[in-house]
C-alpha cells in the first residue's frame, strides 16, 4: 500500500481520506501487480493477473524478447530483435508510445542507473550498443564476441557485463571510460548473468558446460562455479540459462534449460539443495517482489510455471503464447 | 649522487624497459591454421542438371574457415592468442603430400584443414604420420578413408556414413516405419550407401522388403530396372530409401512410387551435418552469420570448415594454458565444442571422429535430430551413431 500526502481538508477529511485510501491502490502510477510474458515467435506479450488468468495478449514488433522497466516504471523498454527495434510500452494503456529504430538484432539490454542509458546486446553484430533514451541516439558501441546475449549493469553504474555466447567470455565495460576494459573467459556458451546483492559476486550461466561460474568483481577474475546434474540426466541434457539471486543474497534459482528443472542453490555455499520439474525448457525467470512467487517461462511447451517458492512447490502452469521469453512484473 | 649509484639505477631502468618489451611482445601469440585445397579440384567443378536446369555447383568451403576466424578475433583480444588462416592450394598435377610437407616446413601451422580429394587427404595423413600437426577431414564421409587413416592425426569433422544412416534408421525406427524398401544403382558408390544403409536399419531393428537395383535411362527393354512402378511395385514397405549420387533418379522418385510412402536417403528425409532451417540450438545465429559473412547459404562443408577452425581455436586456447600440444587437447573429454546442433561435439578418441547431432531434413525443413529420444548409450548418447569403440579396430 502506498503511502499518499493528503491535503488536509476539514471538517470533510477523514472522509476523502478514506476515499483516497482506497483509490490509491488502483489508482497510482505503479503497481498494478500484472505479470507481462514475451512471447519471441507469437510476436506478442501475454499478461498474467495476480490469480494467475491471463487478463490480455497484445501484439507487439517482431521477435520481442528483453524487457525493462523505464526509470519512471510507467512504461517498459521491450527488445524486438527481428524489428532491430526498441519499443516501449505504456504498462497503463498497453499502447506503444516510443520506438528507437534501427538497433541491430537487439535481444536483451540492461537500463543504467542514470535512467537514461539502454546498454543492448546486438546478437547479430558483436556488439553492445548504448543508446540514450531521450535523445534516442546511439552513444557508444562495444566490440564483443560473436552472439553477445545477457547484459547487466552493476548497482553503482560502474561496470555493465556482458556476455558473448559464441566466444566464451564475459566482457566487462567501464561505462565511465567507455571501453571494455577486460574479456574474462568462461565455460561454454555463457547466457546470462545475475550479481549477488553486495555487488561482490557475478554468476554467469555457461550454458553447455551445465554450470553457473563465479566471479569476483573486485578482480574480475574467476571464483568457482556451480555445477547441475539432477538425478539420471546427462551432462549435456542440463543447460542453464536464466540465473536469479533473491534480495538477500541467500538463495539462487537457476533455470536449467533441456533439464526441465529449475535449481535452487544456496548462494554461501553453492550447493544445490533442489531441483523443481517445470515446464519445457524453460529459459526465463522471475521473482514477485516479496520474492513469494517464483515465475518460469518454459520456451518448449508455451507456458509459464509459477512456483511457491516457500515450499518449493509449483502452483500452476499457465498457457501463454509461443515460445514465451522472460517476464516482467509491475509490482513494485 | 654517486656516478656508480646513478649508473646501476640506470642499469636497472633499462633492464626493467626491456623486461617489460620482450613481455609485451610475448603475450601476443599468432597461431597459423593451414587451409589446403587443390587447384582444379573436381569436387567444385561446375555441376549442372541435364539441360541445365539446375546448378549444383559447389562453392568454396574456405568460406566457413574464414567466418570461424572471424568469430575468433575477440578471442584474441582475451586471451593475447591470435588466429591466423592460411590459405594454401595445390597446383593442378602436383603431388599434395609433398605440397603439405613444403607448407609444413615453411609456414610451421598449428593444423591443417583439409579441403581435398580424399586420395590426397589419404596421402597427407600418411606422409605426415603419427606425429604430425592435426589435420581435419571436412569433407569425407566414408568409412574407407577413417580405416585407412586410423593410425595417422587425422580429425574427422563431416560425419560418416554411419553416423547419417545409423541417424536415419533411428528417426525410421522412432515413427515406426519399420520396413524398408532400398533402391541403388549398381555404381560403387551408390553401393556403398545402400550397404550402410543396410547395415544402420539391421542395427536398429527395421527390416528389408526389398533390395533393387535401379538403371538411368528409358530403354524399355530394361524396364524392369529404370521404370519407377516396377521397381517400386509388388511389394509392400513404409518407406523406400534411395542410394543416387548422380541425384537424377533419385529427384524423380517421390510421388510416383506405387505405393504413396515417404522417400529417404538420397531425397526427401535426409540425413545431414547441417541445414540452413534449423531453428534451434541457435543454429539460424550461426546461419545468418555466415549469410551476411559468404552471401550463400551455409553447406555441410562450409559448416564442417568452420567447426574445425572452431575445435583448433578451443583446443588453442586452452593448450595455451596447459602448455600440452594442441592434438592431445582436442581429445581431452573435456573439450566441449558448440555445435548450434544441441548436443555438444567432442572427438572420439578411438577413431578421432567428432561426435555430433545428425539433422533429418527435406528440402526446406528439419524433421529430426538424432540421436533420437530413447537411443541411450552407456557413456554418451551420440555414440549411438557410427562405430562405437569396441567395433572399431586399428591395426598397429
Amino acid at each position: 500500500m502506498k503511502r499518499v500526502d493528503l491535503p488536509i481538508i476539514w471538517p470533510g477529511a477523514p472522509l476523502l481520506a478514506l476515499a483516497i485510501f482506497v483509490s490509491s491502490e488502483c489508482a497510482s502510477a505503479k503497481g498494478t501487480g500484472l505479470v507481462f510474458v514475451a512471447n519471441e515467435k507469437s510476436n506478442t506479450i501475454t499478461i498474467l493477473d495476480a490469480d494467475h488468468k491471463v487478463v490480455e495478449s497484445f501484439p507487439t514488433c517482431g521477435r520481442p524478447r528483453g524487457m525493462h522497466f523505464t526509470a519512471g516504471r510507467d512504461g517498459f523498454f521491450l527488445a524486438c530483435g527481428d524489428d532491430d527495434t526498441i519499443a516501449v510500452y505504456d504498462i497503463a494503456t498497453r499502447k506503444l508510445t516510443k520506438r528507437f529504430r534501427d538497433i541491430p538484432d537487439p535481444e536483451t539490454f540492461d537500463l543504467h542507473p542514470d535512467g537514461r542509458h539502454l546498454y543492448a546486446s546486438n546478437e547479430d553484430d558483436a556488439l553492445v550498443s548504448v543508446i540514450d533514451v531521450e535523445t534516442g541516439t546511439t552513444v557508444a558501441e562495444f566490440e564483443t564476441g560473436e552472439e553477445p546475449e545477457g547484459v547487466l549493469i552493476t548497482a553503482d553504474g560502474k561496470f555493465a557485463f556482458a556476455t558473448s555466447e559464441a566466444a566464451n567470455l564475459v566482457h566487462v565495460i567501464d561505462t565511465a571510460k567507455g571501453e571494455v576494459i577486460k574479456d574474462i573467459v568462461t565455460g561454454t556458451r555463457p547466457r546470462r548473468m545475475a550479481l549477488t546483492p553486495d555487488g561482490k559476486e557475478l554468476w554467469v550461466s555457461a550454458e553447455l558446460s551445465g554450470i553457473v561460474d563465479i566471479i569476483d568483481v573486485a578482480s574480475l577474475t574467476a571464483l568457482g562455479k556451480v555445477e547441475f546434474l539432477p538425478k539420471g540426466m546427462r551432462r549435456e541434457q542440463v543447460t542453464p540459462v536464466d540465473v536469479l539471486i533473491t534480495g538477500d543474497g541467500a538463495t539462487a534459482y537457476v533455470a536449467l534449460g533441456r533439464a526441465n528443472h529449475v535449481a535452487v542453490v544456496d548462494v554461501k555455499s553453492r550447493a544445490v539443495l533442489d531441483y523443481l520439474l517445470v515446464g519445457k525448457r524453460p529459459w526465463g525467470l522471475k521473482l514477485n517482489k516479496d520474492e513469494s512467487l517464483l515465475y518460469v517461462a518454459n520456451g518448449l511447451s508455451d507456458d509459464v510455471t509459477i512456483i511457491e517458492t516457500a515450499s518449493n512447490r509449483s502452483l500452476i502452469s499457465v498457457a501463454v503464447g509461443q515460445v514465451p521469453y522472460g517476464i516482467l512484473i509491475d509490482d513494485e | 649522487m654517486a656516478f656508480s649509484s646513478m649508473m646501476s639505477r640506470l642499469a636497472a631502468i633499462l633492464l626493467t624497459f626491456v623486461l617489460v618489451v620482450t613481455a609485451a611482445a610475448a603475450e601476443v601469440r599468432t597461431v597459423k591454421i593451414a587451409y589446403v585445397d587443390r587447384a582444379g579440384d573436381p569436387f567444385y567443378a561446375h555441376r549442372e542438371g541435364y539441360g541445365g536446369i539446375y546448378d549444383a555447383t559447389r562453392q568454396p568451403a574456405v568460406s566457413g574457415a574464414e567466418l570461424g576466424v572471424k568469430d575468433a578475433r575477440i578471442i584474441g583480444r582475451a586471451t593475447g592468442v591470435t588466429f591466423q588462416l592460411l590459405r594454401a592450394t595445390v597446383p593442378e598435377g602436383a603431388a599434395a603430400a609433398e605440397f603439405v610437407r613444403q607448407l609444413m616446413q615453411r609456414e610451421n601451422p598449428a593444423a591443417a584443414i583439409l579441403d581435398l580429394p580424399e586420395a590426397d587427404v589419404e596421402a597427407v595423413a600418411a606422409a605426415l604420420g603419427r606425429d604430425s600437426i592435426p589435420l581435419f577431414n571436412i569433407r569425407h564421409r566414408g568409412g574407407g578413408l577413417r580405416q585407412k587413416t586410423c593410425g595417422m592425426r587425422l580429425f574427422h569433422v563431416m560425419p560418416s556414413d554411419a553416423m547419417l544412416h545409423d541417424a536415419l534408421a533411428q528417426y525410421l525406427k522412432l515413427v515406426g516405419w519399420d520396413e524398408i524398401l532400398v533402391l541403388a544403382s549398381d555404381s560403387a558408390a551408390d553401393l556403398a550407401q545402400s550397404e550402410s544403409f543396410q547395415a544402420s536399419a539391421r542395427k536398429f531393428g527395421l527390416s528389408f522388403s526389398d533390395v533393387r537395383q535401379f538403371v538411368h535411362g528409358n530403354d524399355p527393354r530394361q524396364r524392369d530396372l529404370n521404370n519407377v512402378r516396377l521397381l517400386t511395385g509388388g511389394a509392400a514397405y513404409d518407406a523406400v530409401f534411395v542410394a543416387d549420387e548422380t541425384h537424377e533418379f533419385a529427384r524423380l522418385l517421390p510421388y510416383r512410387t506405387v505405393r504413396p510412402r515417404p522417400v529417404v536417403g538420397a531425397t526427401g528425409l535426409s540425413p545431414l551435418a547441417w541445414h540452413p532451417q534449423w531453428e534451434r540450438h541457435g543454429a539460424p545465429q550461426l546461419n545468418r552469420r555466415f549469410f551476411k559473412f559468404a552471401g550463400r547459404t551455409m553447406t555441410e562443408e562450409d559448416w564442417a570448415a568452420w567447426v574445425a577452425v572452431k575445435a583448433i581455436v578451443e583446443a588453442g586456447v586452452k593448450a595455451g594454458y596447459s602448455g600440452g600440444p594442441l592434438a592431445d587437447e582436442l581429445l581431452k573429454p573435456e573439450l566441449t565444442l558448440e555445435l548450434y546442433k544441441g548436443f555438444p561435439g567432442s572427438f572420439r578418441p578411438w577413431d578421432r571422429q567428432l561426435r555430433q547431432s545428425i539433422l533429418l531434413g527435406t528440402a526446406d525443413a528439419v524433421i529430426g535430430l538424432a540421436p533420437v529420444e530413447g537411443a541411450l548409450h552407456q557413456f554418451n548418447n551420440l555414440d549411438t551413431l557410427g562405430l562405437d569403440e569396441p567395433e572399431f579396430h586399428c591395426p598397429g
